[in-house]
């Protein structure tokens, strides 16, 4: 029997190549095939890579081995084109409400004076919001919530700094948390903050309404954290964080830490993550996020930001994390989706002081990234951007349609597509590539507990 | 800047006036002939922004920066993929006690199979998880055929488990009978009376001598006079009665007679939908010859054209349809049509063909799609040549899957008749001149 381009195999099939096959040299010679559309791994011999390449040249392949690079994705059905299959999935997940998340701006305003701001640190826009549009906001929430047919509604608190209004926030939170509720919907709120208001009267008020995460962000140790996230008035703040960790250790708010990462600090995170330990804060999960520039305001700091091709440091740092008894959160690529990121998703809004909604957190206050504006009634009145937004189509982007990651990548950052392409239909990943590499190479360490050689050799994946 | 939108379509509608028509935002309006010039220059012509806006707000007018299309893919594909609802078409039984010779599934002869209550209660149990996973608020169950009323046992079977689980978890059934009419007596219409709900579509071919020859029984005598005493029954009942009438070559310039004779019988108050018998459908059936049939070659918009001016003048009215960005709902994602065997099609009309399966529903009740399913549910008009920079795709969104099978041999192609757009301008005169008559 012969096998190939023109014949036809066992099952009454011509078979192909996938298109998300990826090879990598062990050092004993043999081959990692894994494959990014179904996430399956196998180790092939020399003779058999061979094979696999030369497979629709004709190889000769054994029917039983056939098989399995059947079951493993490798090899499939002449007419099937996977990208389809993915195009599918990722419709389906932009457009399931089962979950209705929205992040809520109280404010634009900041009492930090963090250098590489994005937002320019509360001093391009401080506005907060008013009583009149907590109302609209209410309404929305309640609008598109029904509509939605949600069974969970989260709430985030994002800003600038959202305590500086937490009366904005607990006054939603108090309205929100018994409406949801009592139409038996599940409700969760949680808090991305600079950390340093809280008191333990407002961390109380905050778990009366379910209040079940607090994000705070460290750059670094002390040193490195010091020099760049200061309050307005130039003081420090570590210090000062690490006692408010202290007090949320002990609550129901379950903090939680985000590690910024650049060129300044990257080679310090071991540090931190001793003094972290040393003060008992090492049950906390931990996520690591590089600075990067995403909007004009922040454009000085370019040059601190670590680049595409070093983001292979993250994996580095997630290992020395773990070796140091962390949890470390998954990253997007890393989670079971078709989306790279919960923004495209259709129930999935972010609302600023004025009452303007937007898609991603790095759009908030440029408004011709607004996708709408919440009018008195509680409904959005749509914007180009929305259409736009929403339209992205991965397949229909050249770098990605033909990428062998898109499987696990989905076409990146909606912001960082646009910040470096400007325009939403472009790419958006950030060394995502580079990082499969290293996935994968912990995948063989975990499964065959052989330690293998750092470097893998023969990924066909060329950083573009 | 502003520019025309690329889906506006002007009318001629006599002396210096024109319809506009954009088929995106479904607006109209009358204008002259100097502000439809004005429109298709826009972008190099100064006008007042008075006028730019109430342009804009009729999406005759776009910004220059703006691309339409993208807010067309956005509704297309937020309708494909829905959860709202979720629809389940159930092939009942594969028998029928007709024997049409146009049935594109080969009038009950090359399948028989009925569903066995075990099929039926597999199917209840996947409707459940089906409908759960997508917290859709209602659904919509299709009795079909063959013909459905030759096994009540398991549309009872279904109905019943699935009516008190829907109330329970308050969600919405809508039930629709979708039969050849000819089987409904006063002790069906009780038994079916006790779900919320329901609906039937009785279907007629043209007038008694033709609908006779037509739509026969097995034994050759007509089946006429039995669908008009079960009209009688359903109109006194809770059922909601449809009359759904087919038109191919040879009936369809028997319509008005048709609707003069159910008009004798008092009927005409019951809302009627056209089936058109279309080549790619009756082609589809593998027992039937290929060129016997008197198939209509035209759209069902050309058809609708014509003939909504007849239903209007004799009194009937259509079925209220919605606007829709998808070209029919069994495209969606939320759709299912699932026959006796558990094999899963994605359109009742190429039920038993299993080489169009999508899928098949295992015996613990879960959808196991082939690679077909998601082929065709990618398919996408704004990846079609021909579609994507149509005038006409945001009403006809790429067409009929099948149509573009057949014609192309990919579900990737263009799936209408390319006589839409003239029938589109006779429909917008037609609204036109109810607009005009409702104002006088």
């Amino acid at each position: 029997m012969k096998y190939g381009n023109a014949t036809i195999v066992a099952g009454g099939y011509t078979m192909k190549l996938s298109r998300y096959n990826l090879l990598f040299r062990l050092p004993e010679g043999e081959y990692i095939l894994y494959n990014t559309f179904a996430g399956s791994m196998a180790i092939v011999d020399q003779e058999l890579k061979k094979a696999i390449q030369e497979f629709e040249e004709g190889a000769n392949i054994p029917p039983e081995i056939l098989k399995i690079l059947k079951k493993l994705g490798a090899i499939i059905e002449d007419d099937v084109d996977e990208r389809r299959i993915l195009k599918c999935m990722r419709e389906r997940e932009k457009y399931d409400t089962e979950v209705s998340t929205f992040t809520i701006l109280p404010t634009y305003a900041c009492n930090f004076a963090c250098s590489y701001c994005y937002q320019g640190a509360g001093e391009v826009l401080a506005n907060s919001m008013a009583n009149r549009t907590i109302h609209r906001v209410v309404r929305f929430v309640q609008n598109e919530v029904e509509k939605n047919r949600s069974r969970k509604v989260e709430i985030i608190f994002y800003g600038g700094e959202p305590l500086l209004r937490s009366k904005v926030c607990l006054s939603l939170l108090s309205i929100l948390c018994p409406l949801i509720e009592d139409r038996g919907i599940e409700f969760q709120s949680r808090l991305v903050t600079n950390g340093s208001l809280f008191s333990p009267q407002l961390i109380k008020e905050f778990e009366k309404y379910g209040c079940n995460n607090v994000q705070i962000t460290l750059h670094g140790p002390k040193e490195t954290h010091d020099k760049v996230r200061i309050s307005k008035d130039g003081k420090p703040t570590y210090d000062l964080l690490m006692d408010v960790l202290e007090l949320l250790k002990y609550s129901k708010l379950s903090p939680s830490i985000c590690i910024n990462v650049d060129k300044e600090n990257v080679s310090r995170i071991g540090d931190l993550l001793d003094d972290l330990k040393a003060r008992g804060f090492q049950s906390l999960p931990i996520a690591f996020s590089p600075v990067l520039p995403v909007t004009n305001v922040c454009q000085d700091y370019a040059p601190l930001c670590l680049s595409e091709r070093e983001m292979v440091l993250f994996r580095d740092l997630e290992r020395l994390a773990k070796n140091k008894g962390f949890y470390v959160s998954p990253r997007s690529g890393e989670r079971r989706s078709y989306l790279y990121c919960d923004i495209y998703r259709k129930s999935n809004y972010t609302i600023d002081p004025f009452g303007d909604v937007y898609k991603c957190w790095n759009f908030v206050g440029q408004k011709e990234h607004r996708i709408g504006v919440i009018n008195e009634l509680g409904e959005m009145e749509i914007e180009d951007s929305y259409w736009d937004i929403m339209s992205r189509d991965p397949s229909q982007i050249k770098e990605c349609s033909n990428c062998k990651i898109l499987p696990l990548c989905h076409g990146g950052c909606l912001s960082r597509a646009y910040f470096r392409f400007n325009s939403y239909y472009a790419r958006g990943c950030y060394g995502e590539g580079l990082l499969i590499k290293d996935m994968i190479t912990d995948l063989y360490r975990d499964i065959s507990n052989k330690p293998i050689a750092e470097d893998l050799e023969g990924c066909s994946f060329k950083l573009s | 800047m502003v520019r025309q939108s690329k889906y506006n379509v002007f009318v001629p509608v006599g002396g210096n006036e024109y319809i506009l028509y954009n088929t995106l935002a479904n607006s109209m309006a009358v204008i002259d002939q100097e502000l439809k010039d004005a429109i298709q220059k826009a972008g190099t012509l100064q006008l007042p922004y008075y006028i730019i806006k109430e342009l804009k707000e009729l999406g005759a007018l776009v910004d220059d920066s703006f691309d339409e299309t993208r807010m067309f893919r956005c509704k297309h594909y937020e309708q494909k993929y829905t959860t709202d609802y979720t629809s389940f078409t159930l092939i009942i039984t594969y028998a029928c006690n007709l024997a049409c010779p146009y049935c594109s599934q080969g009038a009950g002869e090359a399948l028989t199979e009925p569903m066995s209550g075990e099929t039926a209660d597999i199917i209840a149990k996947f409707i459940k998880k089906e409908v759960e996973k997508n917290c859709s608020s209602l659904m919509y169950i299709v009795l079909f055929g063959g013909e459905p009323l030759l096994n009540t046992e398991a549309c009872f079977r279904i109905l019943d488990s699935l009516q008190p689980w829907a109330k329970e978890k308050g969600i919405g059934l809508s039930v629709e009978v979708s039969s050849n009419g000819t089987l409904w007596n006063e002790e069906l219409i009780d038994k079916f009376s006790n779900y919320d709900l329901v609906s039937t579509h009785i279907p007629f071919h043209g007038p008694r001598e033709v609908h006779n020859r037509k739509r026969p029984f097995r034994d050759g005598s007509g089946t006429f006079g039995r669908l008009i005493d079960a009209l009688i029954m359903l109109k006194r009942s809770s059922i909601q009665p449809y009359i759904c009438i087919n038109v191919d070559r040879e009936s369809f310039d028997q319509v008005e007679e048709l609707l003069t004779s159910l008009k004798k019988y008092g009927l005409q108050d019951i809302p009627i939908d056209i089936e058109r018998i279309s080549t790619e459908k009756v082609c589809l059936s593998s027992t039937l010859p290929k060129s016997s049939f008197a198939c209509l070659s035209q759209s069902r918009a050309a058809a609708m054209s014509e003939l909504l001016p007849i239903l209007k003048r004799n009194g009937f009215r259509m079925q209220p349809q919605r606007r829709s960005y998808l070209h029919c709902s069994e495209v969606a994602y939320n759709h299912y049509t699932i026959d006796p065997f558990l094999d899963v099609y994605k359109c009742w009309h190429i039920v038993g063909l299993r080489d169009r399966r999508v899928g098949i529903i295992s015996g613990d009740g879960k959808f196991e799609p082939e690679y077909r399913y998601f082929d065709l549910l990618s398919r996408d008009p704004l990846q079609i040549k021909e579609c994507k920079d149509c005038v006409l795709l945001p009403l006809c969104c790429g067409g009929c899957f099948n149509r573009a099978l057949f014609e192309f041999g990919t579900f990737h192609g263009p799936g209408c008749y390319g006589d839409e757009e003239q029938a589109l301008r006779e429909m917008i005169k037609e609204t036109y001149r109810d607009i005009q008559n409702s104002c006088e």
